[in-house]
């Protein structure tokens, strides 16, 4: 194994990473999303859904840290032989174009719908995925410390919002827990929804091209539970605060509900009016960590599946890609169903491929050199 | 390193855009909006061929009443020289059309500029439009993005486009000063914090029904809120009196309290007394599978103003015993209260979503929609007790 890289991503950068990531722009539907078959259970579908992320992660960390010195193309090639393992990683990359186009279009309908609404879309979302396209071209160990730099940016607003939001809240309209009229059948298809929304799915695999670059893979099982553990309390707090103020009948009406909890957001006694630009654009922040992060993802996982060291080959090939995905779906409608359905099934690549990935090396007694 | 200098010039230069660009003289910003029913075909719609297939929203023909700011005479702030008085600040423009997205693209055929709504402070309904239902209107303002769930919602008695007319001489911007009416009457514990935003979660909410400010205007130039205008479901089902907008802050627990009393202590002399504070509880329960509800309110009270002269107040038996007529008073009225919604089927307190979130499996099995749960508000077991405590009664002695 090649050792000329730095080995510098610390805990707290893999926390930064996986919380920056997990909280994206889809985050402004999840309350919607979450109730919509459940009702007042959203909150406890939204639990449930980043509990199964939560595992997806220590899957993948473990994983991780049994090969501390290679991405997943590389051990899966070690755990389940080269043919299988290089038709799977060309799903996997296929399927986070996908998700990046995604969450890409997703970050450009909520910025035409608010702020810019006659720029062209293609405008919005080309603009966007040239200075993500730059950004990779960083290495990642700075591709790190730049979401490290962003994570207050994108965690204090967000609990401002919350905080200031508290006086409007109804607790009557979390209850009852369980929901109204909700059968057991919904909860499951609402959880996997949930787990399935692009933005989780990229925090969860991220962390397969990071552990290579960690000071001790050990710390990276650390870092990645820290980072769930503050991405999904800031998503349970959000979500349940919106739900709380809106009530999950009002939710249903609207495309982006906490979209709508931020620009109702009033400072005590109106001291700036029209503070709601600032929230609005935390949600430009957590697009662009989180496309950073998906973007990264593709482009290196690619890089590593044709043999190259760097992803630096990639970051212009597949930028017209990732835009043509963008570009593809005719409305919002058409995105939402395409997304769903894109997702679930990407729950297989993500959360059950790694499960069977480290069931079947503790089994062959796999694991990789360590240093 | 030219390439890279040329590529970072060249970069932004594609990065800046330019499509959403406005000049603020050059948009029709919209303060006020007032929306009655069109009487006749006052203006046919032009964006329409002219065919009786044209679909109209529920309540027929709209006519809806902008009042526009004019850029340059609205002051921008308060103590900036004299640009104009109230009429001159403001342009107030009406237009006519089927629907109300149909009315507001008329509007704009009439005027230069494109309509911005982003500053829409408030918004006036006719009683008419709202008796005959507002589910149409509602589903206009809550697809533009422009406009902000602060905005107030209002009915007005009669004609609610002489609202827009209206210039008090207290605001500079009429609809300023419509807006600040009902923000003080908030801060000073008159009238119940419920804007559109408010009404909208209210009027979704499967177990509540929303409520609005009824004004009216008198010799155009008084605004005065007259009463809560409470609804069932999308259309108005009646109003309260003025003191009743009080008697709903303590059942629902909207502080601060503000509002005086007069309680007939013997022979038409009586005691003025103030509430300070509120809290209000509900307690609900299930009894031979029907809920029922048990309302504490506990009010904190000053004793204002005293012209019975046989009472002495340096007892506190006499204190006691105030407490006592007031907690009468007060259990009559809060009771008459809900009787009067019950009437209407207009759950304006939100009991419905209490026994929604504490009995899910009677309302899944019995109640399910908020029809049936106004059947059920119908017919709901209220009781009240309230508890005043009189904490001051001012300089005087005795």
């Amino acid at each position: 194994m090649k050792m000329n890289f730095p080995k510098q991503i610390t805990a707290a950068q893999i926390m930064a990473i996986i919380s920056n990531t997990t909280i994206g722009v889809s985050v402004l539907s999840l309350p919607r999303i979450a109730s919509e078959k459940v009702n007042t259970g959203g909150f406890l579908v939204t639990l449930c859904g980043l509990f199964i992320a939560f595992i997806g992660v220590l899957i993948t960390a473990y994983l991780g840290a049994r090969f501390p010195n290679q991405t997943i193309i590389e051990y899966s090639a070690d755990i389940i032989g080269k043919p299988l393992s290089k038709l799977i990683g060309i799903l996997i990359i296929i399927y986070f174009i996908l998700i990046v186009g995604l969450v890409l279009r997703e970050f450009g309908e909520v910025m035409n719908h608010s702020l810019l609404n006659k720029t062209p879309l293609f405008i919005t979302i080309t603009s966007m995925m040239i200075v993500i396209a730059i950004t990779c071209r960083n290495s990642i160990t700075t591709f790190s410390h730049i979401q490290y730099y962003y994570f207050p940016f994108i965690i204090l607003p967000i609990f401002l919002m919350i905080l200031l939001s508290l006086t409007k809240m109804e607790i009557v309209h979390l209850k009852p827990f369980l929901g109204n009229n909700a059968e057991f059948s919904n909860f499951i298809e609402g959880t996997l929804t949930v787990t399935g929304l692009p933005f989780i799915q990229i925090g969860i695999f991220i962390l397969t091209i990071l552990v290579p670059f960690m000071q001790s893979a050990k710390r990276a099982v650390i870092g990645s539970v820290l980072g769930v553990t503050v991405s999904g309390t800031t998503i349970l707090f959000a979500v349940g605060i919106t739900m709380a103020v809106f009530g999950s009948q009002e939710i249903g009406k609207s495309l982006w509900p906490m979209f709508v909890l931020a620009r109702m957001i009033q400072f005590p006694a109106e001291m700036l009016e029209r503070l709601d630009l600032v929230f609005i654009i935390v949600w430009i922040f957590s697009a662009f960590t989180t496309l950073l992060s998906g973007y990264l993802l593709v482009t290196y996982t690619g890089a590593k599946f044709f043999g190259f060291d760097s992803q630096l080959p990639f970051t212009f090939i597949l930028l017209p890609l990732v835009i043509t995905v963008a570009l593809f779906p005719q409305n919002i409608q058409q995105l939402y169903e395409i997304g769903e359905w894109v997702g679930k099934s990407g729950i297989i690549l993500t959360i059950l491929y790694p499960f069977l990935l480290l069931i079947i090396s503790l089994l062959r007694k796999k694991r990789g050199e360590s240093n | 390193m030219i390439v890279r200098v040329i590529v970072s010039i060249l970069i932004p230069l594609f990065l800046g855009g330019c499509w959403d660009r406005h000049e603020i003289e050059d948009l029709s910003t919209v303060l006020g909006l007032a929306i009655d029913i069109a009487e006749e075909e006052e203006d046919s719609s032009p964006n329409h061929p002219d065919s009786l297939n044209t679909p109209t929203s529920e309540i027929g023909m709209i006519k809806v009443t902008a009042q526009l700011a004019i850029p340059g005479k609205v002051p921008l702030n308060p103590t900036g020289g004299n640009e104009g008085t109230p009429t001159e600040s403001v342009w107030v423009v009406e237009a006519v059309g089927h629907t109300m997205g149909d009315a507001m693209e008329n509007l704009q055929q009439k005027l230069a500029h494109q309509i911005f709504l982003g500053h829409l402070k408030v918004i006036i309904i006719s009683e008419d439009v709202a008796q005959k239902g507002i589910h149409d209107i509602m589903e206009y303002l809550r697809r533009v993005p422009d406009v902000r769930r602060t905005a107030w919602i209002a009915v007005n008695g009669d004609d609610a486009a002489q609202t827009m007319e209206a210039a008090p001489e207290m605001e500079r911007v009429p609809s300023m000063y419509l807006s600040t009416v009902f923000k003080e009457a908030v801060g000073l514990g008159k009238f119940p914090e419920h804007n559109l935003g408010i009404f909208w979660i209210a009027e979704s909410d499967k177990g509540r029904d929303g409520l609005m400010p009824y004004i009216t205007v008198e010799k155009g130039q008084h605004i005065k809120i007259e009463g809560i205008a409470y609804f069932n479901g999308s259309k108005m089902a009646g109003r309260t009196a003025p003191y009743q907008i009080a008697l709903y802050n303590g059942l629902t627990e909207h502080n601060p309290g503000g509002s005086n009393a007069l309680i007939n202590w013997k022979e038409n002399k009586g005691i003025l007394v103030k509430s300070i504070n509120r809290e209000t509880k509900y307690r609900f329960q299930m009894e031979n599978g029907k809920p029922s509800v048990q309302i504490d309110v506990q009010i904190e009270a000053e004793i204002r103003e005293k012209t019975a002269k046989n009472v002495n107040l340096d007892d506190s038996k006499i204190i006691k015993e105030i407490e006592e007529k007031i907690n009468q008073y007060l259990k009559d009225e809060y009771i008459k209260l809900i009787e009067q919604t019950q009437e209407a089927k207009s759950d304006i307190f939100g009991f419905g979503e209490y026994v929604r979130g504490e009995f899910p499996d009677y309302w899944d099995k019995h109640v399910h929609t908020s029809e049936n749960w106004k059947e059920v508000y119908k017919d709901l077991d209220v009781d009240v007790g309230v508890d005043t405590k009189i904490l001051r009664t001012g300089l005087k002695n005795r």
